[in-house]
């Protein structure tokens, strides 16, 4: 790789290394408390603020515009991981419900507004907006050093939250019903994982897009779990696999020409696959 | 504790719902070190007084303090214990029994503070009363659903509460079981001098571990040593529920002047409870 590949690549790569240290953090609360259908859901309804970002005009590939449409993308599945909750603790009392209805609708109306802009850039003749399949499946190589930035600020700041509030989130996610009685609120603790699973969503989406960005939410943890019994382990354990994995699938995507995204996803399964049957499949 | 004049009505939710009147005018004072039943059928507002005992929920009228302070605050200053009815623990974490003891303790240390040594050492203290010592270290997935629940009362008391609550502790529990576990709470009372609430449509799990009794049916009824309970009074309470409850315990008709509350209506309002059709006139009386 030279310089100019580094330049190409670099914050891309960047990113997506920022997104597996998030992701194998993140991926073990979210297997431990079986979040993984919530993560695809806020996922998903990304796909809502990517529309809207393009019918507000933040396109462009330079200046503040990544960091506006990231900031449009955040916003939006922040809402929706709200809105799911809501839905779910206050008129559908169904999670998986809620999560179906918020997931479709965002997904509906995200394909309409980028639609909506498509036609209006296209009749302003200002080109063509970034690609739909990029942002399904992710495009690593059209990150920019802004995004890349946004993003280390945001790893950071998701990091030292979870950090910060980890006791509470993990008796949040072993016991719910313990919470109260030991004075913390289950629903401020429940909100605020679902607002740093939101935000690690939106990082993850630049890197595997809307529909595989769960892969780094889950796979890491789900991996880590079977191959330790201890807590502190685990979490170690995940980044580490999280690291190897995302690594390894922007090498051989870069050695075979597989599109990023999806090669990191399907090398995170392959380690799953590995760990499931070396641990004996039905185990865990 | 001091109940006064507690009353609470579950709103209606929706069109088709009615409000539900499940505590009316309830009034109770346990002193320091009490071991008090609190007996009741399903359905007659216990697990609604434990919610406002722990300052989970507000009463629609009067007031719950627990040692001098809102229940709510109390809970938070880490006063009062709680064991479940039902224990929803991740069991297949993997986490030891005593980091699960300690989970809820450890909430209260400063997140600057790496390992937690001194929730940990709570843990093992309060491990040793129940007697898991040696357990300690396994995974919480290995205990038995005894060894389970004592691990859980382990964590209801190592934040070394002033009030433990004990909500139906020994639903499911063979009579050995519930034995070992009036064996288990009176250790507790005595090492701990800690008071202990336990509710329950159980008379056995009551009649086991506790000095005083309330017999709670929406209002509060009788309030006195397990000894004074007759089977006229547990037919009140428990209505022609009592037979189904008690096995082979008979009652007689309801002639207990004691629990003769003019304002309690039996539940009729709902259905649930007519009040009637329970005198059998054996007089073998209650175990």
């Amino acid at each position: 790789m030279n310089l100019d590949d580094l330049q190409l690549f670099g914050p891309g790569i960047a990113v997506a290394m920022l997104v597996a240290l998030l992701g194998g953090l993140i991926s073990v609360i979210v297997v431990l408390k079986r979040l993984a259908f919530v993560g695809q859901g806020v996922s998903h309804a990304a796909f809502g603020g990517v529309g809207l970002a393009a019918l507000l005009g933040f396109n462009g590939f330079a200046g503040a515009d990544p960091v506006l449409r990231t900031a449009t993308v955040a916003a939006f599945s922040i809402g929706a991981g709200l809105l799911v909750s809501h839905l779910a603790k206050r008129v559908q009392r169904r999670t998986d419900a809620a999560i179906g209805i918020v997931m479709t609708a965002s997904m509906a109306l995200g394909f309409v507004l980028y639609r909506v802009a498509a036609e209006r850039a296209l009749a302003a003749g200002s080109g063509p907006l970034a690609s739909i399949e990029g942002v399904l499946f992710g495009e690593l190589l059209s990150i920019s050093a802004g995004a890349a930035w946004t993003t280390l600020a945001a790893t950071v700041a998701i990091a030292l939250a979870l950090f910060w509030k980890r006791r509470s989130v993990l008796l949040w996610a072993f016991d719910e019903s313990a919470c109260e009685p030991a004075g913390v609120s289950a629903s401020r603790t429940g909100t605020l994982v679902l607002v740093l699973l939101a935000g690690a969503v939106v990082l993850a989406v630049q890197v595997a897009g809307v529909v595989l960005a769960t892969a780094a939410l889950v796979l890491p943890g789900a991996t880590a779990l079977r191959l330790t019994r201890s807590l502190a382990g685990v979490f170690v354990l995940s980044v580490v696999v999280a690291v190897v994995t995302v690594a390894a699938g922007i090498w051989l995507s870069i050695v075979l020409d597989w599109p990023p995204g999806s090669t990191i996803a399907l090398t995170q399964c392959a380690a799953w696959l590995a760990a499931a049957v070396a641990t004996g499949w039905r185990k865990g | 504790m001091e109940i006064a004049g507690v009353s609470y009505t579950y709103p209606a939710r929706g069109v088709r719902d009615e409000a539900v009147a499940a505590l009316r005018d309830v009034t109770l004072r346990v002193e320091r070190g009490t071991r008090l039943g609190i007996l009741g059928p399903n359905g007659g507002g216990k697990s609604t007084l434990v919610k406002l005992m722990l300052g989970l929920m507000e009463p629609d009228a009067g007031a719950v303090r627990v040692l001098g302070r809102s229940a709510s605050a109390a809970r938070r200053a880490g006063l009062v214990g709680y064991l479940p009815q039902r224990i929803t623990a991740e069991v297949d974490w993997p986490v030891s029994v005593r980091q699960a003891v300690a989970m809820p303790l450890a909430t209260r240390t400063s997140p600057l503070v790496l390992r937690d040594r001194a929730a940990e050492a709570a843990a093992d203290r309060a491990l040793g009363l129940v007697g898991l010592s040696d357990l300690a270290g396994r995974p919480i997935g290995a205990l038995s659903g005894g060894q389970l629940q004592r691990a859980m009362i382990a964590r209801a008391i190592a934040a070394e509460p002033s009030l433990l609550v004990l909500d139906e502790p020994t639903v499911g529990v063979d009579a050995a079981g519930q034995q070992r576990f009036a064996d288990l709470i009176n250790t507790l009372h005595t090492e701990l001098g800690i008071t202990i609430i336990t509710v329950s449509h159980d008379l056995r799990a009551i009649a086991a571990g506790s000095d005083r009794v309330a017999c709670l049916h929406r209002s509060l009824h009788f309030h006195d040593a397990p000894s004074g309970l007759t089977p006229a009074i547990l037919a009140e309470v428990f209505a022609h529920d009592v037979e189904a409850v008690f096995g082979r315990v008979h009652v007689e008709a309801h002639t207990a002047a004691e629990c003769d509350d003019p304002s309690h209506e039996h539940g009729h309002q709902h259905g649930q409870y007519d009040g009637h059709g329970h005198g059998h006139d054996h007089g073998e009386g209650a175990r």
